[in-house]
């Protein structure tokens, strides 16, 4: 918005130096405006789907546990109507026990004594994601709400399990090209796949990397420019950030992977590459070795969901004696 | 043809009605402002980013409390402000202010520029809060004084001598920078 001309002192004391007063406006104009990061409204609109799923959650309990205790409250009516009777009758039928000459000796009553609960009772089987769950990593992972959701994810973990795959997404200009739509589609797109095989495509990715501009399709060969003619991709290609990352050798591996597809058709997933959380772990050795192996990547989703829970429950605990 | 604010106001109702995609133009229509007001606020574009987002956040959980014959941006506005101030009051009083908006807005090759930017905003980081936030929300928003006082809670008179004090302490903090 241009602004030079919007402040206006009706209220300024008299001794007020407009021509100081224009080149303080001037200095603000200076500032510019920010760009805010393209992710923020994907972010924004993943947290309030996750929210609501969560209020609707919460309220569908809540239903639940007001239904519960409703049904508890007519259970123990009943109950204690039954006991009423019971008692009226035996009374009146001389029922009762008697209470003199009943002396005894009864023994200490058997109650079992179960022992506590040990650290080497709690072991966790898989080595390799003992040792990730004590790294810093995992702390910052538990903390992101999009990467959790995305580790718990069984396709995100198969895609993830794959190294190349891994190491491609860990690249942070491919994650960031990731969170427009139209790249996802792209990469999803198998028509790409394909036409990344021809060489001529890879010198003209490269070329466009080097010149920090994007892929116009148009110039390609005229076989090639058809197999991308998808408007999606096209626009995709435009986009500087995904053909610089579309240029590495390792991508364009990755790409000849089905499960990436797969994985990248779970908008979770795509969202959640853009968290820092989830690139600084893909960058850790760790992850991959754990997603390579399918019971310890789901033992690593549902560990993640458990720490997340507690530092929830944590929080909540503090807020509320806070207040 | 509907104006912004009867647009919003539509939005607000459709997510209300449980159509929660309804919310993401809102999102896409004051995610810039939002951010460049937070940006300035705080001088650290992480922590505006993350108060941005909560206040987004936090709109579309509240949004049954959004008066409708308010306007959305005035009412976010001071969602964002609170996080903004949450922010602020968590920064250790030791702690240096963060100034990572060297060159932002500019070209990068603008060098001489981009230091001026940084001055302007180091000036406007040495104001105080209340100060800051009249500058800004005047300077790089389309609120009137009488949307500012609603924004900020606080009587037109005051907003107006705030902003009068503020752009002559700017006056004197950018005159030692050799910048007015």
């Amino acid at each position: 918005m241009n602004s030079k001309d919007m402040i206006h002192h009706d209220h300024a004391p008299q001794d007020t130096d407009p021509v100081a007063d224009a080149r303080v406006t001037d200095a603000l104009n200076l500032l510019g405006t920010v760009e805010p990061p393209s992710e923020l409204v994907a972010q924004v609109m993943w947290r309030t789907k996750h929210q609501s799923v969560q209020n609707n959650r919460r309220r569908q309990v809540a239903r639940r546990n007001g239904e519960g205790s409703d049904m508890a409250k007519k259970v123990l009516i009943g109950l204690i109507g039954i006991a009423a009777a019971g008692l009226l009758v035996a009374y009146i039928g001389g029922g009762f026990p008697t209470t003199t000459g009943t002396e005894g000796t009864i023994g200490a009553a058997q109650r079992y004594n179960a022992e506590q609960i040990k650290k080497s009772d709690v072991t966790i089987e898989n080595a390799a994601l003992a040792s990730f769950m004590q790294t810093d990593i995992f702390e910052k992972l538990s903390r992101d709400k999009m990467a959790v959701a995305a580790l718990a994810s069984p396709e995100v973990q198969a895609a993830l399990g794959n190294a190349q795959i891994a190491a491609a997404l860990a690249d942070s200009t491919l994650a960031q090209a990731l969170v427009n739509a139209d790249v996802q589609a792209a990469l999803a797109n198998p028509a790409l796949a394909q036409a990344l095989a021809s060489p001529e495509l890879q010198k003209a990715l490269v070329d466009a990397a080097a010149n920090g501009t994007g892929l116009q399709v148009s110039g390609l060969d005229s076989q090639l420019a058809s197999a991308l003619a998808n408007p999606a991709l096209a626009q995709a290609l435009a986009n500087k950030d995904f053909a610089a990352a579309l240029a590495s050798p390792q991508l364009q591996a990755a790409l000849a992977n089905p499960a990436l597809a797969q994985a990248l058709a779970n908008k979770d997933f795509a969202a959640a590459l853009a968290s820092p959380g989830l690139q600084g772990a893909l960058a850790s050795p760790g992850l991959g070795q754990i997603l390579a192996d399918s019971t310890a990547a789901q033992l690593l989703g549902a560990q993640l969901q458990n720490a997340q829970a507690s530092a929830l429950g944590a929080s909540g605990a503090a807020g509320h004696r806070e207040q | 043809m509907l104006n912004t604010s009867d647009e919003d106001v539509v939005l607000v109702q459709r997510c209300l009605a449980g159509d929660s995609s309804a919310f993401e133009p809102l999102v896409e229509r004051y995610q810039r402002p939002l951010y460049n007001l937070a940006t300035r606020l705080l001088g650290n574009r992480d922590e505006a980013l993350d108060s941005t987002q909560n206040a987004f956040v936090k709109a579309f959980e509240n949004l049954a409390s959004f008066d409708q014959r308010q306007k959305f941006f005035s009412w976010i506005y001071q969602i964002l402000r609170n996080e903004c101030l949450n922010v602020l009051r968590g920064r250790r009083p030791s702690a240096p202010l963060p100034l990572d908006l060297i060159a932002v807005g500019t070209p990068a090759d603008a060098l001489e520029e981009g230091q001026r930017a940084a001055h302007v905003q180091a000036a406007l980081l040495d104001l105080s809060e209340e100060q800051r936030e009249v500058v800004l929300l005047r300077h790089f928003t389309e609120l009137s004084y009488e949307e500012i006082a609603a924004s900020t809670g606080v009587p037109v008179k005051t907003v107006k001598s705030r902003l009068y004090s503020a752009r002559q302490r700017l006056a004197v903090l950018l005159a030692d920078k050799n910048l007015v």
